[in-house]
């Protein structure tokens, strides 16, 4: 998990208002950068950048929905909050169907627009952890043998040892064999654990249950 | 405005003619999608065509503007590209737009629609390749008369010595070039052509902002520039017009207005019309090759008032029969005042807010004021939300619409702006030691959108006086009945009857479409807002019209309500004056405007038995004068 602390990046063309907002959030006390267009913020971002991006629907280029469009597809999807002119009902629909935090006019009070902003940071740490345990699960359950992640899908289900045995057509004493390799590689001892790390990584759907034929 | 209600027509024809299998056409355009006049004519085609054939049309378009820096490699590409499209959609009708559209199309023939009719439309007579006819095809174009265009600009300026010619550089603006020039050379004596086509446009705006006296401008066509630049010929027209020191002419009708001075006009909107009616006769199975080839020729000879007055030309320079437009006083002459005041208010809040700051400045040090001049901040934002939602509703009346709309859009930025800096000099102003050059860089910023602001309310000025009348010949019918169709689901939902009652034999009106459907909507969505508290039993409104002995059509629009207190019967039409809880009072005085203009009037009475009658008149139209 990155430790860097949060910067609101801001996107507008109008460059007036991209002034005039970058100081209220300096002056209350974000970390700020500007970009005049989407462009701009793909070629000068820092990829790694914790924080939100503020952004204006309607630009000249890529406009915002373009924008949150292009940003969803990087491995580092940070959060928007949309800036409009005038709200219009289509384009604020479809910018919060596209997952954007909110969607304010320009001239929103100040309290409603820090409020948001402080919103669309939360939600980027929350994401993030969530990413970084499923990427730290992913690595963990990727030592794993193929063997052993078929004996794990079992686990998860909550099947016995006996019963995988049977299912697998391999003796139980193996079974627990590859159990305990689990554990070491995983380094979780319970089965509640297991499930967790397995659903973190977004594995359990890889496992369908298999039963032996003829059953 | 105009094109949302002809969207709105078009759905509620498109939905009532559904049925057999939709005839495909394939429009070919010969520039992108915003390059009149070509675009004027395919848009009036498009609208006509679906307007006519609803969803029995399938309407497709490629342009060739994808062949844009034309080498024979590009333009094959796209005739392989036609091929393989073709594969899956073959059109029932081919309409190249425009002499590039149509060489195109004449030259590829064989290959692409060796058996599709093909309509060619949109260019002049002179550029139609000559066999393109023999092989079932039909064409409406122009036949341009280019010595004319110096005849006209001499009717009213006789003195003309020069004569700057505005004209791109794209393939089709070199064949136009040279065969002016060839066309003007008997004019050589006379007059001396400045030639402008080897420049840009910023080139272009130069020298027209400083041509020798006695000067005339005649724009051909910008289409692309010598620097390979594409423009919008119109906008580049009102560019021109903006810095020119002499008059300027141009070709097309629907130029008039964007500031032309005006002579015979070639009539681009309606050749779209026309052919559009060509090829509905062609889909339902007239051979193409039946239809004579015909020419749409120059409107009677118009001109702008107000270009006459700007260059000092006397009205008696001007050819018998001239039309003379543009004279009547817009909206904005009327209601400027009001349409200024509602804007102005929301100026005296960036006001309040820059002298609020201007204050703070000076005594940066007294904190403690700062937690109520917060307090006032939001409210005037507050303040500008409300009145901009009240501009937004008045949405209703679309001319009003759009202006609210727009208005709202672009005075958010700088008011945005303004809001956001006084907030953070706010902030800025509570630390011990502000950051005075800060500051100063602030309110330099507030200073500068303030002026940015008032610069949207000049355009916006622009655009409304812009906005005017488009008279043509209107079957009133026709015109209460679309709008009838699109009030009646707001009727409907109300539990509101609304009936139609005409006679059968009403004399066309002179009017502008649009304009006429604004007041009568408004009218319609009045009488079902007077019968919000009205029981249930009786809820009725009727437009109904009849014949006048004075040549005058009346029309009434009557409701079955609690009519209007006598006390405020007089003052219906006051701007600003409404009876609703959220009305705004601009729709009366705007129709009554609207209907004034057309030498008509408009009033209120209250019926009888219940409810009241808005009535308008409108003079019948002479004779259909031949255009």
């Amino acid at each position: 998990m990155s430790s860097a602390s949060p910067v609101i990046h801001i996107v507008d063309d109008d460059a007036s208002f991209l002034r005039a907002t970058s100081r209220l959030l300096r002056a209350s006390g974000f970390a700020v950068k500007t970009f005049a267009s989407a462009a701009d913020f793909f070629s000068q971002r820092d990829q790694d950048a914790v924080g939100c991006l503020v952004a204006d629907l309607q630009m000249p280029g890529m406009d915002g929905l373009e924008l949150q469009a292009a940003l969803a597809r990087t491995r580092n999807p940070l959060p928007i909050l949309f800036l409009s002119g005038h709200g219009d009902i289509p384009s604020s629909v479809r910018a919060m169907r596209g997952g954007a935090e909110d969607f304010l006019v320009k001239t929103a009070p100040k309290v409603v627009l820090l409020d948001a902003i402080r919103r669309t940071v939360a939600r980027d740490a929350r994401e993030r952890k969530t990413r970084a345990q499923r990427r730290e699960a992913n690595e963990r359950i990727g030592t794993l043998s193929e063997r052993e992640r078929e004996v794990l899908g079992h686990v998860i289900r909550g099947r016995l040892n006996k019963q995988i045995a049977d299912d697998l057509g391999i003796k139980e004493r193996t079974v627990k064999y590859h159990r305990q390799s689990i554990t070491t590689k995983l380094g979780v001892p319970s089965v509640a654990e297991l499930t967790r790390l397995a659903l973190e990584a977004g594995v359990l759907a890889e496992f369908p249950p298999t039963f032996p034929k003829g059953q | 405005m105009a094109s949302s209600l002809v969207a709105v027509f078009v759905v509620l024809t498109a939905v009532c003619a559904a049925g057999s299998e939709p005839k495909r056409v394939l429009v070919v355009h010969s520039f992108g999608s915003v390059a009149p006049p070509f675009t004027t004519h395919s848009i009036a085609f498009e609208t006509e065509l679906v307007e006519k054939m609803g969803k029995r049309v399938d309407l497709d378009e490629v342009s060739l503007d994808m062949a844009r820096y034309a080498d024979s490699t590009l333009q094959e590409a796209l005739v392989e590209y036609l091929q393989k499209r073709q594969s899956h959609w073959q059109p029932d009708l081919v309409v190249p737009i425009g002499s590039p559209a149509g060489v195109f199309v004449a030259q590829y023939r064989d290959r692409l629609f060796p058996k599709t009719p093909i309509l060619y439309t949109g260019m002049d007579r002179r550029r139609l390749p000559p066999d393109a006819l023999e092989k079932n095809a039909a064409f409406i174009g122009e036949n341009f008369d280019l010595p004319g265009f110096v005849e006209d600009i001499l009717q009213i300026a006789p003195a003309t010595k020069n004569i700057a010619v505005v004209i791109g550089a794209s393939q089709v603006e070199q064949y136009w070039a040279a065969a002016f020039r060839k066309e003007f050379e008997p004019y050589a004596n006379r007059i001396n052509f400045i030639w402008l086509n080897d420049l840009s446009l910023d080139q272009m705006l130069e020298k027209t902002r400083a041509l020798p006296p006695d000067s005339f401008i005649f724009l051909i066509l910008l289409l692309r520039d010598a620097t390979g630049v594409t423009h919008n010929a119109d906008e580049a027209l009102q560019r021109i017009h903006a810095v020119a020191n002499a008059p300027i002419n141009s070709i097309f009708q629907h130029q008039l207005g964007l500031g032309i001075v005006g002579g015979r006009l070639y009539q681009a909107e309606l050749e779209g019309i026309e052919s559009a009616r060509i090829a509905v006769r062609i889909l339902n199975g007239e051979p193409a090759s039946s239809f004579q080839p015909r020419i749409v020729g120059p409107l009677s000879p118009r001109y702008d008032w107000r270009e006459l007055k700007r260059w000092k030309i006397k009205e008696e320079r001007l050819p018998p029969g001239s039309v003379v437009s543009f004279r009547e006083p817009t909206v904005w002459d009327n209601y400027g005042g009001w349409i200024i005041a509602g804007v102005s208010f929301c100026f005296v809040q960036a006001v309040l807010i820059f002298g609020l700051l201007a204050n703070l400045a000076k005594r940066r040090l007294a904190e403690r004021s700062l937690i109520a001049s917060e307090d006032r901040v939001t409210l005037a934002a507050d303040e500008m939300r409300r009145l901009q939602d009240e501009i937004a509703h008045v949405g209703r009346v679309s001319m009003m619409g759009q202006l609210a709309s727009a208005l709202a859009h672009e005075i958010n930025q700088p008011i945005g702006a303004i809001l956001r800096n006084a907030e953070a000099a706010e902030l800025f102003m509570q630390s011990k030691t502000p950051d005075l050059e800060e500051i100063r860089a602030i309110l330099a910023d507030i200073r500068a959108d303030d002026q940015r602001a008032g610069d949207v309310i000049d355009r916006m000025r622009a655009l409304l006086k812009r906005h005017v009348l488009d008279t043509q010949l209107l079957d009133l019918a026709e015109l209460v009945g679309d709008v009838a169709k699109l009030a009646q689901p707001d009727a409907a939902t109300r539990h509101v009857k609304l009936t139609v009652n005409l006679p059968a034999d009403l004399p066309p009106v002179r009017g502008d479409r649009v304009h006429l459907q604004q007041v009568l909507l408004n009218l319609i969505l009045n009488g079902i807002d007077a019968l919000n508290r009205a029981g249930p039993g009786n809820r009725r409104v009727t437009v109904s019209a009849r014949v006048d002995a004075a040549r005058t059509v009346e029309i009434a629009v009557s409701d079955t309500g609690h009519g209007i207190a006598a006390e405020k019967l007089a003052h219906v039409f006051d701007p600003f004056f409404t009876t609703k809880p959220d009305g705004m009072g601009m729709g009366l005085p705007i129709s009554r405007t609207i209907v004034e203009s057309h030498g008509g009037r408009l009033w209120a009475e209250n019926n009888n038995d219940t409810g009241a009658t808005f009535r308008f008149t409108l003079p019948q139209a002479e004779e259909a004068s031949a255009s």
